[in-house]
């Protein structure tokens, strides 16, 4: 009944082959074999509101997963006179409802009206997010959307990054699908500090932006920009929500210019979007080197500002205090030369802990990662930037338990190894650096600081044949973190 | 301007306490009373509704971080976060929801936020029906409303 996208489920019969590395051995969950989870499926299993069937029930008793509720007697006491003076006094709940996490609020709608009320409003849920920020520098992770399309089908699956044995990625993806009640694909998807945006599309022509926030189910759509399609065309859209500093949301979008159906090379328009005005404003042009390809599906959002990268270290900036795009040459360190006959290929971009990464690796020959920190000028020449080496990871270290990671087809042509790396999170209270590592069949955690591995998920190999060799793993511009937000949308 | 003395704070239930002036002003409701009226800080200040098990515990409190405002050397911020989270699990469950209730009335920010923090960590784990029980709240929804709320935030359940 429930669609299975992402249960928990124990493996005992993990097998422990030799290893330098320390293992740390956890219930792991199970991503279904990717093609049996189709959008199509999901949205016929679930539908919204009115028409929700009686069978609706039968889902609900499967995510009772509670957080660990603390042994304390609270349960069994009877109310103290002083207990319900604070409950009843409206000032006081909302104080202790602003400490308790967004699931929980959500869950505590239905105590009462008064508690529906009070969590429902758009001016609890602001001040929540003011002072619950969920940010990668204040938040932890609390998972992992995989998003990409095969051949002409999008499939979606998420993972839970909690460690508190709840469950509730899995039931997300499903969810996206109660609001639309439609037979459609999502034709793209990103996400900025818990608000998603999704491009969706069904019957080949209706075509619909939504900004959704899962947490608290809420949607909203969004006008389509006012452009000529066929002279532009659209390179992507991204969010940019940052709780630190407003409760507004803003979409860009990328746009190539075109005459007479062949592409102005290297020239570029952005659009921008504002949850408060509600309009598309257009912004500015830029002429960029037409041999750079831009990961325009997958700005990252950094500093007050919204990144791309290309296929080397470059940026490309997104200025929102200035409103003008910039690209950003990087200054060579010495311990990163510019590699001569070597490959550089680029596992990852993204943000974390507050900082911007970039993780490459040179083909052929060497087994090592490079996870590179952005580093500012603060100099005069402000844009000129480098990338600083942070970690050196030695990837030939994962072969011995996991044989699957080295390429068996490699020459010189191809690289050596198979994998992917979706994300890649710092937690610096806790002095933590994880490396997501997507294998074929599986996705492990490495901690790069202790040098200790923990297994995520499996993939169920019956279809990575039939996907391919490319398709048998995730990689960086595939994933899409996720934080619990109460935000508006 | 109330003199740099000691005060003399009074329980409902007829306890006396002699603090110093720095500790009783770290509640707000205090200050103002001294500020306002020069006799508070010669004579006795009644705390109304506050028995002195409980008064006690808040001028504990008090003083602790009194102090560490005035001497942030010999009581760090560690210390502090240290004392603050074995004052909160020491308290019986009817201690901290009187002194939550106390620490509003008196207005001391600091103790009402730690105070709140801990009662949202204990129920954060509840369902909403443990939640009615612990408060005696009565649920006003009928069974279609109720239904309907879950329905739409399903994973939250």
């Amino acid at each position: 009944m429930m669609p299975s996208i992402s249960t928990i489920e124990s493996d005992p019969g993990c097998s422990s082959s030799a290893s330098e590395l320390p293992f740390k051995n956890k219930n792991k969950e199970i991503l279904r074999p990717l093609n049996t989870i189709s959008l199509r499926s999901l949205a016929q299993l679930l539908t919204f509101r009115s028409l929700v069937s009686p069978s609706t029930k039968s889902y609900n008793q499967n995510l009772l997963s509670y957080e660990d509720a603390p042994a304390t007697t609270c349960g069994a006491s009877l109310s103290s006179s002083s207990a319900i003076f604070i409950i009843n006094n409206e000032d006081l709940l909302i104080q202790i409802l602003l400490f308790l996490p967004p699931k929980s609020l959500v869950r505590f709608q239905c105590v009462s009206k008064q508690w529906l009320s009070l969590i429902s409003s758009p001016c609890f849920r602001r001040l929540h997010s003011r002072k619950n920020p969920a940010t990668s520098s204040t938040a932890a992770e609390a998972g992992l959307f995989l998003y990409r399309r095969i051949y002409e089908n999008s499939e979606l699956n998420s993972i839970t990054l909690r460690n508190d044995g709840s469950n509730a990625m899995g039931m997300i993806v499903s969810r996206f699908f109660n609001f639309l009640n439609v037979d459609g694909e999502i034709f793209s998807f990103h996400s900025c500090n818990g608000l998603i945006f999704i491009d969706f599309y069904w019957n080949y022509e209706i075509r619909r932006y939504y900004v959704y926030n899962p947490t608290t189910n809420q949607f909203r759509l969004i006008p389509q920009p006012d452009i000529d399609r066929k002279s532009q065309k659209i390179k992507g859209v991204n969010i940019v929500f940052d709780p630190l500093k407003s409760d507004e949301y803003r979409l860009v979008c990328i746009l190539d210019k075109r005459i007479y159906e062949e592409v102005e090379i290297g020239k570029y328009h952005f659009l921008v979007f504002s949850s408060e005005t509600g309009a598309w404003k257009e912004c500015v042009d830029i002429k960029i080197d037409g041999r750079d390809y831009y990961h325009f599906k997958n700005g990252v959002y950094w500093n007050a500002n919204l990144y791309w990268k290309n296929e080397n270290r470059s940026l490309l900036c997104y200025d929102f205090k200035h409103h003008c795009v910039r690209k950003m040459e990087m200054t060579e360190t010495d311990e990163s030369p510019r590699p001569i006959q070597r490959n550089l290929i680029i596992f990852y971009f993204g943000e974390s802990g507050g900082n911007l990464h970039l993780i490459e690796l040179l083909e052929p020959q060497t087994s090592f990662l490079y996870i590179r920190e952005l580093e500012l000028d603060s100099g005069v020449e402000r844009y000129n930037s480098r990338w600083l080496l942070k970690y050196r990871v030695d990837i030939g270290l994962l072969t011995a338990r996991y044989p699957l990671i080295v390429n068996e087809r490699f020459s010189t042509y191809e690289n050596q190894f198979v994998f992917g790396i979706p994300c890649f999170v710092v937690d610096k209270k806790q002095n933590k650096a994880k490396l997501m590592i997507s294998l074929r069949g599986k996705i492990i955690f490495y901690e790069i600081n202790s040098e200790t591995i923990e297994e995520v998920v499996e993939i169920e190999p019956a279809n990575l044949q039939f996907l391919g060799y490319y398709m048998s793993f995730y990689s960086w511009n595939e994933a899409f973190c996720h934080f619990e937000t109460l935000a508006c949308v | 301007m109330a003199s740099k003395g000691n005060l003399t704070l009074k329980s409902c239930n007829g306890k006396e306490f002699i603090v110093e002036e720095k500790v009783a002003v770290m509640s707000t409701t205090i200050k103002n009373m001294v500020d306002v009226d020069d006799s508070f800080a010669q004579g006795v200040i009644p705390i109304i509704g506050v028995d002195g098990k409980i008064l006690a515990k808040l001028i504990e409190y008090c003083k602790e971080h009194a102090e560490a405002d005035e001497d942030e050397e010999v009581k760090s911020e560690e210390y502090l976060k240290k004392f603050d989270e074995k004052f909160v699990d020491e308290l019986n469950l009817n201690d901290l929801y009187d002194l939550l209730k106390a620490s509003n009335y008196l207005e001391i920010t600091k103790l009402l936020n730690l105070l709140c923090q801990k009662v949202a960590s204990m129920i954060k784990g509840k369902k909403p029906e443990e939640i009615r029980r612990i408060f005696n709240i009565k649920n006003d929804f009928t069974p279609e409303e109720e239904e309907e709320i879950n329905r739409q935030n399903p994973w939250a359940f």
